[in-house]
């Protein structure tokens, strides 16, 4: 379904309630929980991986939570309240196989100091993350708390942390430009839900 | 000196009105108000939604509505009419459905609308439009053999938020249609320059989209007290204020608003009741309430 995007303004993008967004993400963790205990599982192996500089274990995690936020959230969740969500699970898949590539790549390869920026992102995302963010979603429940493998901008966050920490990053970065739309269209969400 | 003699002209013009209609369906009666689902019956799995839907639909009908627009770019809302509607059973008569193919492929039209007389739960559209003018050519080429073999009663094309007027006009111009859909009310009143004087001119009937101006412009009015000007012409609220500014115009057929609440379905309905509007006190409605929402 190919759109001339000239015809749409940003709420076309955006066709249900704040409310409907929350609960979708609510039911969701009580419906399928063993999906979420499992991204859970991930983002610890990932901290694990990151804490002790190992790059290939980073890299296999965020493709195996690209791919879950690919095909559980968008594909499946997300898809039942926005026409727009399975062409956003391509954008996941394609991220999860270049973070695939970039294992074989990075295993001979151990970042010997950590960029300032990467410990920026990270302890953002760690300590300050979910209370940050969920303040200015005002979220209604908290059962509705998105962590990477279900959000998206959250596992975008992870994933540059682990691209700041490769060699020559400044070109790493372009890696990211396939998950590159949904943290934009992600910022369009907070507009339509919060400032428009 | 036709070959006919005057018993064979007689039977003739006694039978041409039916044998007319079998290619030009009776046009149904259509109630002014409708629904529209644009996010408010986009619901996914929202049990607690589903149930205030269901309320809202009961509501709908019992107050006289008919027509029910949806389209497949409206994420679960065909699933959940579909899912409502064995619920209204006592009501589906006069239920007037309506959807939109939105693809830009040609193949998959048929096939949309396939899905949504699938998921709505019927064998017929009574009417069935092109989303946006997307691929506006073939689809309607497409709707029009349906419309041959009876699948849909009625074909129609449709734009919002005044945005591509222009090709809708030469669509107009050039192909039958039955409806079109547009962006009408108090404050984006564009389409009366072209397109609704050319719809009366066809006997394309006219359905507007976004009354409210997609919600702020209720909202904001609410905040503030029914004006006695109001009160003059016979408008109990301000949703018969808005709504009967648009059904009162002589080329406006249905206007289409969406709501989640049972009392603001009780309030739209009640805008099909009463008197319709002269042009001078539409006008009035027009200047006040630009002056109020400055």
């Amino acid at each position: 379904m190919v759109l001339n995007l000239t015809s749409y303004s940003p709420v076309d993008f955006i066709p249900y309630t704040r409310e409907i967004y929350y609960s979708l993400l609510a039911n969701s963790l009580t419906s399928q929980f063993s999906i979420h205990l499992l991204t859970v599982f991930i983002n610890f192996v990932w901290i694990w991986a990151f804490v002790k500089r190992n790059l290939s274990i980073q890299f296999c995690s965020l493709a195996l939570l690209w791919f879950i936020c690919g095909y559980y959230f968008y594909g499946n969740l997300y898809a039942q309240i926005n026409w727009i969500a399975p062409k956003m699970s391509w954008a996941c898949y394609i991220q999860s196989l270049v973070c695939l590539a970039f294992v074989p790549i990075s295993l001979k390869f151990r970042p010997e100091n950590k960029s300032v920026l990467t410990w920026i992102i990270f302890t953002v995302f760690v300590a300050l993350g979910p209370a940050a963010i969920w303040p200015v979603y005002q979220v209604m429940d908290w059962n509705a708390l998105g962590f990477p493998g279900l959000n998206s901008t959250t596992l975008w966050l992870l994933t540059l942390s682990s691209y700041l920490s490769m060699p020559s990053s400044k070109s790493r970065f372009f890696a990211m430009v396939p998950t590159l739309p949904l943290i934009i269209f992600n910022l369009m969400r907070f507009y339509v839900f919060h400032v428009s | 000196m036709l070959p006919v003699n005057r018993r064979q002209l007689f039977t003739l013009a006694l039978f041409s009105p039916f044998l007319a209609s079998s290619k030009t369906p009776k046009k149904r009666a259509l109630p002014k108000i409708g629904m529209g689902t644009w996010i408010t019956f986009n619901i996914g799995d929202n049990k607690e939604a589903f149930k205030q839907r269901e309320k809202v639909l009961k509501e709908f009908f019992s107050q006289g509505g008919g027509l029910i627009d949806s389209s497949p770019m409206y994420g679960s809302s065909e699933k959940v009419l579909g899912l409502l509607l064995p619920r209204v059973k006592e009501h589906q008569d006069k239920l007037i459905s309506a959807s939109k193919v939105w693809t830009s492929s040609t193949s998959m039209g048929p096939k949309q609308v396939q899905n949504s007389l699938h998921l709505w739960g019927l064998n017929k559209f009574d009417l069935f439009q092109v989303h946006n003018l997307l691929n506006w050519k073939d689809h309607l080429k497409t709707l029009n053999e349906m419309k041959d073999s009876g699948k849909i009663h009625s074909i129609g094309i449709t734009t919002s938020h005044g945005r591509r007027h222009k090709e809708l006009i030469e669509v107009m111009r050039t192909h039958p249609l039955d409806y079109i859909q547009v962006t009408y009310n108090v404050l984006d009143r564009e389409v009366e320059k072209e397109i609704l004087p050319l719809a009366k001119e066809k006997g394309i009937r006219v359905i507007a989209n976004r009354p409210y101006q997609g919600g702020p412009l209720i909202k904001e009015l609410k905040k503030k007290k029914l004006p006695s000007w109001a009160k003059e012409m016979e408008l109990e609220t301000w949703a018969q204020v808005l709504l009967k500014f648009i059904t009162s115009h002589p080329a406006l057929d249905c206007a289409i608003p969406a709501t989640t609440q049972v009392e603001h379905m009780r309030e739209n309905m009640q805008a099909r009741l009463g008197k319709q509007l002269t042009s001078s006190q539409r006008e009035k409605i027009s200047q006040e309430i630009s002056k109020l929402w400055s």
